[in-house]
């Protein structure tokens, strides 16, 4: 029989969570919201150490950890100049010249239980040549600058698709701020200078301030970005390095403005693969993100920079920043009595804005797998083992960008190319080589349809399909599969434009002064 | 162009596992190409087919309307499972299907009971606090209902068979949407290489039946998956290790409850269900301490005084691989343990949809088998957590059988579940499970294995607040009790 615990264990009674990034305030939000006043929440930043900067791109789940804090979204996105975000496009990535839409939509509907893409390929092998993106209305969208935001409805044609938010990702930490500190998170300005130990246990006993100051705690929660003051500088827990299927490792960042107020505002995020790496253009209310990922490896950081500058859109509004990483994770995200939170536990690269949503699964995760003073392994097991599988599951979904491709006109895209990827991953592109299959897990990050449109957006077209098609006629199908199209234009004539909903649900003041 | 799908399908075997894959996967199937023919001549053995709430979506999905399956098998209904002299003589509890208790915000039910009994103030047994225990011990049923605001529809049911005359109405379905039998005995299984691929079926008359993929429903034996494909069996009975099953029938008596029945024996348990008519027990006991004359006798039993009386010897495990080149286990061929709250046909159900879903052409997509093994894997093996889990609080002293399983090295992955109950009164979650979180919470706190700590979460709430909502629940679960008509009427209505 296991050793039993017998006794009631005291409670956490201080969290302690040193950075104020997006991801300190996201932490604070939801842990102020959602725990007893027996439990005291302090936040620690620097005004000395600026945050990262970027991370303006999100997936749809984002809006189950707003509506998590009560947040109202009109006013949220006027605080935080944000946009709404249908999709990511993909330029030049399996092949040059190829560009597809990642649209948070589904693609038709299914017939008798099996899934659209089925008949969609059968039709194909008998000469319909309708692209599959006309069976998705939030694909069709983007290539009209169009959104409705519609509660997502899988019965109905023009409500089959999720959506997200492009935001000034420190206008958000600054909106949770606000949030947080009306429910009662301390706030302290300083720079933490020393991290104590406890001898016995090694675990985290304070942390002591540039002023002086000393900060005990019984949770720590490490959202110092990538120094990862606590979790790898104070314990040393060791970082996974993914480098060898993410290979990128360097960002230069600025913005740009728009040239002109009436400029039309795409509802998605653009990534533009190159010789080295990618650029990306995140459209807010009022300015564009812009950036260029790349290796060092395959081109130097002064070529990448002139690069960037000469890909980009529209005057660039401040000097290019750059931002240094290596992709992969921490070996343990929650050690001792020290999570983890944010680039602090792992970062991948930012192609499909997983970043803000691994953020949200830790603080959800912690708090589903909260810790007693106890400090067992139980909970930091179940806690580790989630997040490494929602890591791996986004790593997977990243790598297949690379993999993918026909392209191999640089040594980057050779490698990408040509590299062993992970047998998960590999199984997975067989399942859908072979037969139009798409394995997953039944988490909240990537659906059956995130899947399919990388997938077909980056050319593979699979060799079978399911066999129960066969029960429908052919003439049938087409008769079903040309309502569906049907369907998506007429929902897509309906559709305002991204900017007149943007105008009628949410402007931001910023704007309207320029 | 068109691909080259699978014509014809052999299922061979001839009980209730073979004729539920059959229709299964006609029914999929029905207006294609496809033939799907029975091969089997065996008299086979008959598990009880209780089942779970799923298995009124698999009808539903057979387009068997639940009326004429009432009719045809004389089943009942059933809304949980009865434990009785589990632990040790005299401790019971009762695990319903439907849940306990309510959510509050997103902190399960377990949270609030643990914090009252915490502090003394947990008023009654747990499984008082789920609809379904009471509407069992009543005695009485009645269709869930839609309103959400309703208790009633808090009521997931299930029913329990007879199973010779579901197995006639499943054949008789099958053979109408076009299902050959063949009616003979399977002798020999050739290969078409060295170890790999079934080719043809030889039957004992001497008759070659080739097909292009191969269902091997022949029960333990697994004449195709493990005697010709080889492939072996992983055995489970260092923690499971009852070996013999002993089945017999009474006359049903009245009143008639809706819920089966697992009552804990010196070296074993019994399973008792009832159909409208007959009720069905099943012993499973370890022979290395007992022999069946003992326990019959601890029932009240002479052997020989009982009607059809069946024995059989079983050893609890599964197949390494379910589905291997052309061919695929479903049943006792791929897997085996003792039936406690899920029959094996529950799981054949669930098995043959997830086959259909992953259904190959006839060149044997290799990826399909892969992740039709995989997903099995982690689904028998979180069965068979559940599984061992029944037993390891047992304070039984009469045989060392419930002592042996209490000191053996569990699997990791459920004493990891069980410190993680223990000490926070969190389930940790897995995919794949065939029972849900809220089965194993009340699993674990029905052994008696409670909780040392509650979610801290929890006490953002008021907790007076929250104790007079659920004594308020507690009185309406009691006040629609007498509202409901007898399982027994309802029986008689809604059939007549
Ligand atoms: C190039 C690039 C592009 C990205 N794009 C996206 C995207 O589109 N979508 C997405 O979801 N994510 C994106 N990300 C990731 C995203 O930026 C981060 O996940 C997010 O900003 C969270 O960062 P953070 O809060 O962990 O760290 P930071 O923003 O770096 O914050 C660190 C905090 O710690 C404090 N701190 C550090 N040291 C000390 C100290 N000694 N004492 C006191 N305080 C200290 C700092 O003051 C600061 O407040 C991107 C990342 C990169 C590098």
């Amino acid at each position: 029989m296991n050793q039993q615990a017998n006794q009631p264990s005291e409670q956490v009674k201080k969290i302690v969570i040193v950075g104020g990034g997006s991801s300190g305030w996201m932490a604070a939000a939801a842990m102020s919201r959602h725990l007893p006043s027996s439990v005291s929440v302090t936040l620690v930043e620097s005004d000395q150490i600026a945050t990262v900067g970027v991370g303006e791109a999100t997936i749809p789940a984002i809006r189950t950890f707003n509506a998590g804090l009560g947040i109202d979204e009109a006013e949220f996105m006027r605080e935080t100049n944000a946009t709404f975000k249908l999709a990511i496009r993909f330029e030049n990535w399996g092949n040059i010249g190829d560009a597809y839409n990642h649209a948070f939509g589904f693609y038709g509907f299914p017939i008798n239980d099996v899934s659209f893409q089925n008949y969609w390929l059968k039709m194909k092998q008998s000469g319909l040549d309708f692209p599959i993106h006309d069976y998705n209305l939030a694909y069709a969208a983007c290539d009209q600058d169009k959104f409705a935001r519609k509660q997502f409805d899988p019965n109905s044609a023009d409500s089959r698709y999720f959506y997200a938010f492009q935001f000034d990702a420190g206008l958000y930490a600054q909106y949770l701020r606000k949030f947080s500190e009306k429910n009662g998170v301390t706030r302290i300005e300083g720079k933490v200078e020393q991290v104590t130990l406890n001898e016995h246990d090694g675990f985290i006993k304070s942390i002591s301030l540039e002023s002086g100051q000393t900060i005990d705690g019984d949770l720590f929660i490490d959202c110092t970005g990538f120094r990862a003051l606590l979790i790898s500088e104070a314990l040393n827990v060791k970082y996974k390095d993914w480098s060898h299927w993410l290979p990128v490792n360097r960002a230069w960042a600025a913005s740009t403005k728009y040239p002109s107020k009436d400029s039309s505002i795409p509802p998605y995020t653009r990534a533009r693969a190159l010789t080295a790496g990618w650029q990306w253009r995140i459209p807010l209310q009022n300015r564009t993100g812009d950036g260029n990922v790349f290796c060092n490896q395959y081109i130097s950081e002064d070529e990448a920079r002139s690069q960037f500058i000469d890909n980009v859109e529209g005057d660039l509004l401040n000097e290019p920043r750059l931002i240094k990483f290596t992709t992969g994770k921490r070996e343990k995200i929650w050690h001792k009595n020290c999570v983890a939170i944010g680039l602090s536990s792992g970062f991948l690269e930012p192609l499909e804005s997983t970043s803000i949503y691994l953020i949200q699964a830790s603080v959800l995760q912690l708090i589903r797998n909260f810790p007693n003073m106890n400090f067992s392994d139980t909970s930091r097991n179940e806690f580790n083992h989630q997040m490494n599988y929602r890591y791996e599951e986004a790593r997977n979904f990243l790598i297949l960008h690379y993999h993918a491709t026909e392209r191999e006109d640089t040594k980057f895209w050779k490698y990408c190319k040509n590299m062993s990827i992970p047998d998960e991953l590999a199984h997975r592109m067989k399942l859908f080589k072979e037969r139009g299959f798409v394995a997953g897990q039944k988490l909240d990050l990537f659906s059956e349809h995130s899947w399919l449109a990388v997938y077909f957006g980056q050319g593979i077209v699979p060799a079978g399909y399911d066999p129960r098609t066969d029960n429908v006629n052919n003439e049938q199908i087409k008769s079903f599969l040309e309502r569906m199209r049907t369907d998506v234009q007429l929902a897509l004539k309906q559709m305002p434009s991204h900017n007149k909903t943007l105008e009628s649900f949410c402007r931001g003041e910023l704007i309207s002064k320029l | 162009m068109t691909q080259d799908t699978i014509k014809k399908i052999i299922i061979a075997g001839s009980g209730l596992t073979a004729w539920t894959a059959a229709i299964a996967i006609a029914k999929s199937f029905l207006n294609t190409e496809l033939s799907v023919v029975v091969l089997g001549d065996e008299t086979s053995h008959e598990e009880a087919p209780y089942l779970l709430p799923q298995a009124m979506a698999f009808h539903r999905h057979l387009e068997i309307d639940e009326r004429v399956l009432m009719r045809a098998t004389d089943a009942t209904f059933s809304v949980g499972t009865q434990f009785e002299d589990w632990n040790k003589k005299g401790h019971n509890f009762f695990m319903p299907f439907g849940p306990h208790g309510s959510v509050t915000e997103f902190i399960d039910f377990q949270h609030f009971a643990i914090k009252s009994k915490l502090s003394n103030s947990f008023d009654g047994a747990y499984e008082d606090y789920a609809f379904a225990t009471a509407v069992a011990k009543a005695g009485k049923f009645m269709h869930p209902q839609n309103d959400p605001s309703s208790l009633l529809s808090t009521l997931p049911y299930s029913i329990n068979l007879n199973p010779t005359k579901y197995l006639s109405l499943l054949k008789n379905l099958a053979k109408q949407i076009g299902v050959i039998e063949i009616a003979e005995s399977i002798g020999e299984v050739n290969l078409e290489k060295e170890g790999a691929f079934i080719q043809s079926i030889e039957s004992t008359v001497g008759n070659l039946h080739e097909a292009d993929f191969f269902v091997d429903c022949t029960g333990q034996a697994a004449q195709l998956l493990g005697q010709a494909l080889k492939t072996k069996y992983t055995t489970w009975s260092q923690w499971l290790p009852m070996d013999k099953k002993v089945s017999y029938e009474t006359t049903t008596e009245s009143p008639l409850k809706a819920n089966s029945k697992i009552t804990g024996l010196d070296a074993g348990f019994l399973r008792s269900h009832s159909n409208q008519n007959t009720t069905i027990h099943e012993i499973s006991f370890c022979s290395a301490e007992t022999t069946l004359e003992a326990t019959l006798k601890q029932l009240g039993f002479i052997e020989d005084e009982l009607t059809s009386v069946e024995k059989r010897t079983f050893s609890s495990g599964k197949r390494e691989n379910q589905w291997v080149d052309n061919c695929i286990a479903f049943g006792e061929a791929s897997v085996n343990f003792p039936s406690l709250e899920v029959s094996k046909l529950q799981l054949v159900q669930e098995d043959v949809m997830r086959f259909i879903q992953l259904f190959p052409n006839k060149n044997i997509e290799p990826s399909l088998s892969h992740e039709y093994n995989r997903v099995t894997e982690r689904r028998y093996n979180n069965l068979r957590d559940y599984l061992i889990l029944n037993f390891v609080f047992s304070s039984r002293s009469e045989s060392s059988l419930w002592q042996d399983i209490k000191r053996s090295d569990y699997p990791k992955s459920l004493s990891d579940k069980m410190r993680l109950f223990r000490e926070h009164g969190k389930i940790a979650f897995n995919e794949d499970e065939i029972f849900m979180h809220q089965h194993w919470t009340a699993k674990f706190i029905g052994l008696g294995y409670w909780p040392i700590n509650y979610d801290i979460f929890l006490d953002k709430f008021n907790f007076q607040e929250l104790q007079e909502n659920f004594v308020r629940m507690r009185n309406a679960i009691q006040q629609a009790i007498p509202q409901m008509p007898d399982h027994e009427d309802y029986l008689k209505q809604g059939l007549g």
